[in-house]
């Protein structure tokens, strides 16, 4: 089963989030913040990278740019979470080389609906 | 299919009490004039979660009076708004109001709703006062240039899609939109090779 990285520097979103993929039988590794992510993604390679914006040390859109230029990870399908308030930040997660986004608040359904998409 | 995340609602409430305590050690330590420090951003951090959180687990009161306070606090962090007296003396109270909703969702008890409006209204009027200034418009060009060419629904649609040259570094695919396309009804792909270069 594919596996994906879960990045969120809250305990609660990230807990939802393990819980609705592992349910939905995916291997996931979490990640409390860009750097940490970035360390997991160099030691194991992810099929899909699932990363919220705003977080310590490193935040959502440096990490999807220093993963975009690992070679284990050009076509990496990842996904940032958002939120409404921030359309600017898509603009700049795009051009760092985010595959898409979702809009919070967290929804599972739509979250495994959107992994099954780019996992295909 | 219904997933119940009900279950993470104890986690969500100690995290965001731990959040305000942060915010408000942050807010104590955080002068009048200052831009861009990592206090500005812990604040930001800890009313974002709030936010993202409680929309999930349907709080609403918490989600429009975090909003109003994120809102404020990104143009804080972003140095469009400077960080006032008045106004960190407004976040604290705000913190203190946040504290009590939390609590009060926690045990099950009413909070102080007149307070909370009143708050409330105080950093709607502060975010309504304009800020130094405000974020220039964004590029929304999609990643695709997608053209329809007329015809009626019966005859179904014709679709000219011509995805930019960089698509797949996004690590999108196009086949993912056929995919997508075929699972709305019936759907026929014509490829269009006259732009591809020649093999080396």
């Amino acid at each position: 089963m594919a596996s994906i990285l879960a990045v969120d520097d809250s305990a609660s979103m990230r807990q939802m989030v393990t819980f609705t993929l592992k349910g939905a039988g995916y291997e996931v590794v979490e990640a409390q913040d860009g750097h940490e992510a970035l360390g997991i993604a160099k030691t194991k390679t992810v099929n899909l990278v699932l990363t919220d914006i705003n977080m310590p040390k490193m935040d959502g859109i440096a990490l999807i740019r220093a993963l975009r230029a690992l070679p284990n990870y050009k076509f990496t399908p990842m996904l940032m979470l958002t939120t409404e308030s921030a359309p600017e930040k898509k603009q700049e997660g795009k051009a760092a080389g985010a595959t898409g986004w979702m809009v919070k608040p967290f929804n599972p359904e739509q979250l495994l609906a959107t992994i099954k998409k780019v996992l295909g | 299919m219904t997933i119940d995340l009900m279950q993470f609602r104890q986690v969500f409430f100690e995290e965001s009490l731990e959040g305000l305590e942060a915010m408000e050690s942050s807010l104590l330590h955080l002068d009048a004039g200052t831009t861009d420090s990592e206090e500005i951003h812990t604040i930001f951090r800890a009313a974002h979660s709030i936010k993202g959180g409680s929309a999930t687990f349907g709080f609403h009161d918490l989600t429009s009076f975090t909003h109003v306070l994120e809102s404020l606090l990104d143009e804080m962090r972003a140095g469009r708004r400077q960080v006032t007296q008045p106004a960190i003396t407004l976040l604290l109270q705000a913190v203190d109001c946040l504290r009590g909703m939390i609590v009060a969702l926690r045990d099950g008890v009413e909070s102080d709703q007149a307070q909370a409006t009143h708050l409330h209204q105080e950093l709607e009027a502060l975010w309504h006062t304009a800020p130094e200034v405000r974020a220039a418009p964004q590029d929304t060009t999609p990643d695709v240039a997608v053209e329809t060419t007329g015809s009626t629904p019966a005859a179904g649609w014709h679709i000219a899609f011509q995805p930019y040259p960089y698509m797949l570094r996004s690590g999108n695919d196009p086949v993912r939109l056929f995919r997508e396309l075929a699972a709305l009804g019936s759907l026929t792909v014509r490829v269009d090779m006259t732009q591809l270069p020649p093999p080396r």
